[in-house]
C-alpha cells in the first residue's frame, strides 16, 4: 500500500511540471511586457523610463530565449513570486490569498447543500425505484445537469431578489450574500449525487449480505438503515471529492453573476482588464486545487479500501 | 481524476448498437430518445430556418418602440434599442451551434488519434494520459479565459478556447473503447493474418467505437454550448450586436426588473437545446451498455 501512495503522489510531477509549461506558454503569449508592468507597480508610475524597462527586461530574463525564460520564470513562481497586478499594483500573492476563502466558503457551502438535499433523494429514491419520487429525482436531475448556472441564478434572482425581495441581488458583506451563489452551484451537483446514490444504494441492495440480512430475518427498514446506506456511501463521497474541483470552475461564473469577490471574479477581472500576473497567478491556483484534491481522493480511496488493486489509469 | 476514471470505465463496446432497421422499432419504444432527438432537429431546423421564421431583422432598431410588451409584430416584444426579441432569439442560435458543432468535431478527430494511439501502443500510454491530466487539471473555462485574452473574442479564438480543454476527455473515452475492443479475438487474427497496424486500428478498432464516439459527441455538444454561452455571458464570447443566446442574458441581466423577457428567452433555449443533448447522450448509453446507470456529465 505504501508503494502506491508513494507512487500516487509521484504521480502528480509531470503534471505540475505541465501546468507549469501550459501557464508560461499562455503567458507568454499574452499581450503586454511583463517588465513595464512590474515597474509600474514597483516605481509606482504609469510612465517608467524606457532605460529601466531594459534594465528590468534583463534582470527578469526576458532576453533570454523562450527555453530559458520558462527555468527563470519557474524558480520564480516555485519561490512564491507571481508578480505584481497591472491595476492595484498589489502582489498577485496577495491578491490570490485575498480571493480565496470567498471561493473556498462558497465551494463548501454548495458541497454542503448538495449532501443534505442529494443523498437523501437518492436514498429514497432508490427504496422505491420507479416510485413517483424515483421519476422526481430523475426529472431534477436531467433538468439540473441542462440549465448553465448563469440561467438558473437568473430565475432565482427573479425569484427570491425581485419578485419577492427577500435576498439580496449582489455584492458581499455578510452570510445572506452567500446563499443564492451556493444554492445555485449546490443545484447541479445535487443532480449528480442523487443519481449516484440512488445507483449506489440499488447496487448494495443486490448484495449477498443483504440477501443473508434478510433472510436471518431482519425487516427492511433495518437492513436499509444499518447495512445498505453506510456501504453505499463510500462511491458517492469519492465522487463528491473530485465534484470539489468541478465546484472551482463552477465558481468562476457564479461569482461573476453575484459580485463575490472570490477567485473566480479575479480571473474574469484579469481578463476583462488584461491583467496578466493575476491571470497566470489565477490559472495556476485553480490547476493545483484540483490536482491536490485529486490527490487526497484518492488516497482516501486507497485507504479507506484496502483491498483495492492500483492500476494504471 | 477519478471522474474521469468513471466516465471511462461505464463505456464499454458492446455490438448492440442498432441498425438502420431498427432505429424505428427503437424509437417507438425509446419515448425519452425520442423526446430528445424532436427537440434537437426542431431546434436546429429553427436555427437553420431563421431567416424564414423571423418576422425581423435582427438587427433592425426601432428606438421609439423601446422595451414594448409582447404584440402580434413583436410576439416577444423588443429590448432597449427596439430590437424584436423572438427574432433574436430564433438567429441567436446560428453561431452558437456552429461553434459548437466545428469544436466538437476538432475534439472528435484530436480524441480518436489520440485515444486510440494510447490504447493501441503501450509504450505511448502513460506519456498521453498524463498529458490529458495535464489539461483535466484546469476548469474548462479557466483555460478558455486566457485563450480568449490571448487570441480575442472571435469565432475561431471561441472554437480554440473550447476545444484546447475539451479534447482531453473525448481522448480518454476512446483510449477505454481501443483497449477493449483491442482484447478482441478479431484483432488478434487480424494481426496473425498479417494486417498493418494502421489497417486494424482504421479498419477493426475505429468501427468498433463509432458507439461511444456518439455518445460523447452529443454530451459534448451540450456541454460545449454551455461553455460558448457562459463565455458569452461574461461578455467574452461572441461579441454584439450579433444576437447569441449567452450574450443576450449577459445584457438580460442589467434589465431582469424592465424586461425579464431577453433572459428568460434565451435562457430557455440553451436549457432546451442541452436537455436534448442529454437525453439523447444517456439513453445512447442505456442502449449501448445497458447495466450501467445514465449518469449525465
Amino acid at each position: 500500500m505504501q508503494a502506491i501512495v508513494i507512487h500516487r503522489i509521484l504521480q502528480i510531477i509531470p503534471v505540475l511540471i505541465g501546468i507549469s509549461i501550459i501557464t508560461f506558454l499562455l503567458v507568454s503569449l499574452a499581450p503586454g511586457d511583463p517588465a513595464e508592468i512590474s515597474l509600474r507597480a514597483i516605481l509606482d508610475t504609469d510612465s517608467p523610463s524606457p532605460e529601466s524597462i531594459s534594465l528590468m527586461r534583463a534582470e527578469m530574463g526576458l532576453d533570454q530565449p523562450l527555453h530559458i525564460r520558462y527555468f527563470i520564470w519557474l524558480s520564480r513562481v516555485v519561490q512564491g513570486d507571481l508578480g505584481y497586478s497591472y491595476l492595484t499594483h498589489k502582489s498577485t500573492v496577495y491578491e490570490i490569498l485575498y480571493a480565496l476563502p470567498t471561493t473556498f466558503i462558497l465551494a463548501v457551502s454548495a458541497m454542503a447543500i448538495s449532501i443534505i438535499i442529494g443523498i437523501p433523494l437518492g436514498i429514497a429514491a432508490a427504496i422505491k425505484q420507479n416510485g413517483i419520487l424515483d421519476h422526481f429525482c430523475r426529472f431534477f436531475s436531467i433538468i439540473g445537469n441542462s440549465t448553465p448556472e448563469f440561467f438558473m441564478a437568473i430565475v432565482l434572482l427573479l425569484i427570491f431578489s425581485i419578485e419577492l425581495k427577500i435576498l439580496p441581488v449582489a455584492g458581499s458583506g455578510g452570510f445572506q450574500y452567500f446563499i443564492l451563489p451556493s444554492v445555485v452551484l449546490a443545484i447541479g451537483l445535487i443532480a449528480i449525487t442523487s443519481r449516484i446514490m440512488r445507483t449506489s444504494m440499488l447496487d448494495v441492495l443486490e448484495e449477498n449480505y443483504i440477501l443473508t440480512a434478510r433472510s436471518k430475518g431482519l425487516d427492511r427498514k433495518t437492513i436499509i438503515s444499518k447495512h445498505a446506506i453506510k456501504n453505499a456511501m463510500l462511491p458517492v463521497l469519492t465522487y463528491m471529492g473530485t465534484q470539489f474541483g468541478w465546484l472551482f470552475g463552477g465558481a468562476v461564473i457564479v461569482e461573476s453573476i453575484f459580485a463575490l469577490p472570490g477567485l473566480g471574479r479575479l480571473t474574469v477581472d484579469a481578463v476583462n482588464t488584461r491583467d496578466i500576473m493575476i491571470l497566470q497567478g489565477c490559472m495556476i491556483t485553480f490547476a493545483i486545487i484540483f490536482v491536490v484534491i485529486n490527490l487526497l481522493v484518492d488516497l482516501s480511496y486507497i485507504y479507506l479500501n484496502p483491498a483495492i488493486k492500483y492500476e494504471e489509469v | 481524476m477519478k471522474r474521469s476514471e468513471m466516465d471511462t470505465s461505464s463505456v464499454k463496446v458492446t455490438n448492440s448498437f442498432p441498425q438502420l432497421s431498427g432505429i424505428c422499432d427503437l424509437l417507438r419504444k425509446n419515448l425519452t430518445l425520442t423526446a430528445g432527438l424532436i427537440i434537437f432537429f426542431a431546434l436546429l431546423l429553427i436555427t437553420v430556418l431563421a431567416p424564414v421564421i423571423a418576422p425581423h431583422d435582427p438587427a433592425e432598431q426601432d428606438l421609439e418602440l423601446r422595451f414594448s410588451p409582447p404584440s402580434s409584430t413583436y410576439p416577444l416584444g423588443t429590448d432597449q434599442f427596439g430590437r424584436c426579441i423572438f427574432s433574436r432569439i430564433v438567429y441567436g442560435g446560428q453561431i452558437s451551434l456552429a461553434i459548437a458543432v466545428i469544436s466538437t468535431i476538432a475534439c472528435v478527430l484530436i480524441g480518436v488519434i489520440v485515444g486510440m494511439y494510447a490504447g493501441y501502443y503501450g509504450k505511448l500510454d502513460a506519456v498521453l494520459m498524463r498529458t490529458t491530466d495535464i489539461f483535466l487539471a484546469f476548469p474548462s473555462i479557466v483555460l478558455a479565459l486566457p485563450i480568449i485574452a490571448i487570441v480575442g473574442p472571435t469565432p475561431l479564438g471561441i472554437i480554440i478556447a473550447i476545444t484546447l480543454p475539451g479534447w482531453a476527455k473525448f481522448a480518454r473515452v476512446i483510449r477505454s473503447s481501443t483497449l477493449s475492443v483491442k482484447s478482441n479475438g478479431f484483432v488478434e487474427a487480424s494481426k496473425a493474418a498479417g494486417a498493418s497496424d494502421t489497417h486494424i486500428l482504421f479498419r477493426h478498432i475505429l468501427p468498433n467505437c463509432y458507439g461511444p464516439i456518439i455518445e460523447i459527441a452529443t454530451l459534448g455538444l451540450g456541454s460545449k454550448i454551455i461553455t460558448i454561452t457562459s463565455l458569452g455571458f461574461l461578455g467574452l464570447g461572441v461579441q454584439p450586436p450579433t444576437p447569441e443566446w449567452g450574450t443576450m442574458i449577459n445584457q438580460g441581466l442589467t434589465m431582469l426588473e424592465k424586461a425579464p423577457m431577453i433572459a428568460i428567452s434565451a435562457g430557455s433555449m440553451i436549457v432546451l437545446f442541452v436537455l436534448a443533448t442529454n437525453l439523447i447522450g444517456s439513453e445512447l448509453r442505456t442502449i449501448l451498455d445497458p447495466r450501467s446507470d445514465t449518469i449525465v456529465i
